[in-house]
């Protein structure tokens, strides 16, 4: 590894509308080297990445790349081709109504012939070469929109690492991978390494910053606060340096009384889960574990109505219920927050406060006149409990941070005051010192008994937060275990067993 | 970390207002830029008899752009506007002169605006086909079902009618223009400051997001192809009232040109965006080029050249003024 610097970035500043987004920021890398990027959200990680990348303008400042100065124009295309810039960016961008391999060679279509055909079947061979690195076995030609939001984040990478990259930026990656997945990630990334590419990698979750990272750069307000080899500092140090203060229980979990049945599934079929049956108890909080194509987001799916259902039924309050759209699912008190939020989660192009009053319409609604009072007022409240960072409630939520899209999400939802909450990984993209806040809210929330079910990719999170949890594997119900009993291993072995016996 | 919240809360407020104005204070400064100039080539424009000429015609559009805006928010184009107006407008005029008062004939054009959107609203929200070939459509049936109803003009006898479509408060204000000023302000209102008009927003921003939290998606896209065909059978009439005649090739043709004052406007054709102020500004400048360019005597086939590169010019300016030509 050599000791001169290869990529350097030097006093890059940006302003958006009302935020200093990055204040004269240096970043700087060696050839073959993790260097993580952390910092709370909204730090201006993503916006120093883009610029990198070419996908924003900076207003000042200067980045060189083996010496030469790349001109700020350039854009992302050209960064890619002629300086081997590649960017895998935290927001997901795929082609829904598209294939897997045009998802994954999206500009750069192989050609043949003197008619320049697309080459399709080089395509495929290409495709499944790239999806063998994460064990899909998916035929190339299935549409994306039939995907997971992991395995939409798995094609991201794969698209990005397909390319010859000398510097690779990883914008949370793994925000929606579990366990598995992510080792596969880490596996490939220390290939990577080896051959002296740079990766750039962002992340929440300090375990991989560890895990992997030679040195970390930390951030905080569009600064740099430090540059740190990783073999030199803790955890409890990067905390402080990111949210100014120290944070001493991640998982603050009381030991709650928990009631009596409030919801049951029985017998439920749903896309590929099968025949799975659980009960949720008033002011409890249960985990639902398990890798992907395990069953676990099928299984909500299905419970809350957005995915028909092929048998099982639904017993709310002790009385059946037929849910048969979100809708419905609303109106008897079953809240959930989806994973992806670009997607599913939020109107983008919309202020954050009509996006996190946008539960409570009918209510706000009722009468001639929208009460604009009561909708400012949620507003306000909500972006101070979740501190949502924003230069207002009026912002357009695309022009939030990821993190801070990802609160507004689960603040919606917390906001309609539901008898059962379903969360699909709600602190996707959310920083450490937000992550406590909304883990306190929920213990607040079960305290005042609400149950709450929560599927989760992350591992330490589950057995952080959870009083009792299923483990799935191959759409079937693997096991289950009481929060006394959580044991890591034991988990992360029953639910990739299960999947391995298919 | 809250008081920084509250801080940048209060402080962009005019900043925002002004940024908010933009699209609407530039299609203002432009119209008023029009105006000065027609004023200048041309005595007569100015006068009380030309301004409320425009008006006139304005207006009628103007109804009906209104409910176009609603639908276009959603993201869903209703082209079969014109064939329901002219629809509406035979019946109404057959059961006028079939010896109806003028009141039933008003409940008629309801009624009848209303069921036609009702097919649309049930073909888009209920059998999910997109809004623009339904519509498209639609606009072939109800145009061929007026000329099955009657392929003759049917003249207007009724004089409380005429009256309607051609007289004047107080010999100034047409009767028209009032007629549209009560309609916009009610689509105004019901699109800023009811649920209702969260909600088509919303649901034309992210309908899948929409929908997951909760918003009866379809039931908003029903609605809002009601109040298109509403405005589309009132604007229909009221064309007959002013020819003084229904014909069943009224408005053939012309389907496009709500849909580019709506766009001049600054609506969004990918949903999610516009506002009624941009639609009346849009359906002004539009009508007062043509009404200019008339007092110039320059041709009516020239005249579709100029509307069709005013729009073009107009949103290219936003093109380029959004950045979007920048990076490639
Ligand atoms: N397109 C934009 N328009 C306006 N403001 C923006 C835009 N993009 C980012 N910002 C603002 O710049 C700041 C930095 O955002 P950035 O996305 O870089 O944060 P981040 O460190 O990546 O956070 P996260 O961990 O949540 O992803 C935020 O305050 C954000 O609101
Ligand atoms: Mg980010």
């Amino acid at each position: 590894m050599g000791n001169e610097y290869n990529l350097q970035i030097k006093n890059v500043t940006k302003r958006f509308p009302g935020v200093l987004a990055l204040d004269k920021v240096d970043l700087e890398t060696r050839r073959g080297e993790v260097l993580a990027v952390i910092g709370e959200n909204g730090a201006g990680k993503s916006t120093l990445m883009k610029i990198l990348s070419g996908a924003h303008l900076m207003d000042s400042g200067e980045i060189r790349l083996d010496g030469k100065v790349i001109p700020p124009e350039t854009g992302p295309k050209a960064r890619m081709d002629n300086y081997g810039l590649g960017i895998i960016y935290q927001e997901l961008n795929y082609l829904n109504e598209m294939t897997i391999a045009e998802n994954l060679f999206l500009g750069r279509v192989p050609l043949k012939g003197i008619l320049r055909r697309v080459d399709y079947q080089a395509m495929k061979k290409a495709s499944m070469e790239l999806m063998r690195l994460f064990d899909m076995d998916y035929n190339p030609f299935t549409l994306v929109k039939s995907l997971s939001v992991a395995e939409k984040q798995i094609l991201e990478i794969l698209r990005a690492v397909s390319r010859d990259v000398k510097v690779l930026v990883m914008d949370e990656p793994t925000s929606s991978l579990n366990e598995v997945e992510t080792q596969r990630l880490f596996g490939y990334i220390e290939s990577l390494k080896r051959r002296g590419v740079t990766i750039i990698y962002i992340s929440h979750k300090l375990e991989e910053v560890f895990r992997l990272a030679d040195r970390v750069m930390v951030m905080r307000d569009g600064k740099r606060v430090g540059v740190l080899d990783v073999g030199e500092t803790t955890s409890g140090q990067l905390v402080e340096m990111m949210v100014g203060r120290a944070i001493t229980e991640m998982y603050p979990k009381a030991e709650l009384p928990i009631g009596e049945e409030v919801l049951r599934i029985e017998h439920l079929s749903c896309g590929c889960a099968r025949d799975i049956s659980f009960s949720l108890r008033k002011g409890e909080i249960f985990g639902l574990y398990g890798l992907v194509g395990s069953g676990c987001v099928e299984t909500v799916e299905g419970l809350l109505g957005i995915r028909a259902i092929s048998g099982g039924k639904v017993i709310l309050d002790g009385k059946e219920t037929k849910i048969n759209t979100p809708i419905e699912a609303k109106k008897q008190g079953i809240a959930y927050v989806p994973s992806d939020r670009k997607a599913e989660g939020l109107v983008l192009i919309h202020s954050l406060k009509d996006n996190l009053t946008i539960t409570k319409l009918d209510e706000l609604g009722r009468g001639l006149k929208i009460n604009s009072a009561r909708q400012k007022e949620y507003s306000d409240t909500w972006i101070e409990k979740m501190q949502i960072r924003t230069p207002s409630r009026n912002a357009i939520v695309e022009s939030l941070s990821g993190g801070n899209q990802q609160k507004v999400v689960v603040a919606k939802w917390i906001l309609t005051d539901p008898k059962v909450l379903i969360m699909n990984d709600p602190t996707r993209g959310v920083d450490v010192g937000a992550k406590v806040e909304i883990y306190k809210i929920m213990e607040d929330l079960c305290r005042r008994g609400i149950s709450i079910i929560m599927v989760t990719a992350e591992l330490l999170e589950v057995i952080g937060i959870t009083d009792r949890m299923l483990i799935f594997a191959n759409g079937k119900i693997e096991g289950e275990f009481q929060r006394k009993d959580y044991d890591q291993k034991a988990i992360l072995h029953m639910a990739v067993k299960g999947s391995e016996n298919a | 970390m809250p008081s920084r919240i509250l801080a940048m809360n209060e402080r962009p407020k005019l900043f925002r207002s002004i940024m908010d104005l933009g699209n609407t204070l530039s299609l203002a400064i432009a119209l008023f830029l029009l105006a000065t100039v027609w004023a200048l080539m041309s005595p007569y424009f100015l006068t009380l008899q030309n301004v409320m000429n425009v008006l006139m015609f304005a207006s009628i559009l103007a109804i009906r752009a209104s409910g176009l805006t609603v639908s276009m928010i959603l993201g869903g184009m209703d082209i079969s506007q014109n064939s329901v107006g002219a629809v509406t407008a035979l019946l109404c005029i057959l059961f006028s002169t079939s010896g109806a008062p003028w009141w039933q004939v008003l409940i008629l054009v309801v009624v009848l605006g209303l069921a036609m959107g009702f097919i649309n609203a049930t073909l888009v929200s209920v059998f999910k086909i997109a809004a623009i070939i339904t519509t498209l459509g639609t606009m072939q049936i109800f145009r061929g079902t007026a000329w099955i109803i009657k392929d003759a003009t049917v003249m207007v006898t009724d004089p409380v009618l005429l009256a309607l479509g051609r007289g004047r408060m107080f010999g100034v204000v047409p009767y028209v223009t009032i007629i549209a000023l009560v309609v916009l302000v009610i689509v105004w209102y019901l699109l800023n400051f009811t649920s209702f008009g969260r909600k088509v927003y919303m649901v034309g921003g992210n309908e899948r997001a929409s929908y997951l939290s909760g918003i009866n998606a379809n039931r908003v896209k029903f609605i809002a192809f009601l109040i298109s065909g509403l405005t589309a059978g009132i604007s229909g009439f009221l064309v007959a009232c002013q020819v003084g005649a229904a014909l069943p090739q009224s408005g053939a043709g012309s389907e496009m040109n709500t849909i580019s004052a709506v766009i001049l406007g600054g609506i969004s054709l990918s949903g999610g965006k516009g506002k009624m102020s941009g639609t009346i500004l849009g359906i002004l400048i539009l009508q007062t080029i043509n009404n200019g360019l008339t007092l110039q005597s320059v041709n009516a086939y020239f005249q579709m050249v100029v509307s069709g590169g005013v729009l073009l010019i107009a949103v290219m300016i936003d093109v380029v003024r959004s950045g979007a030509l920048r990076k490639q």
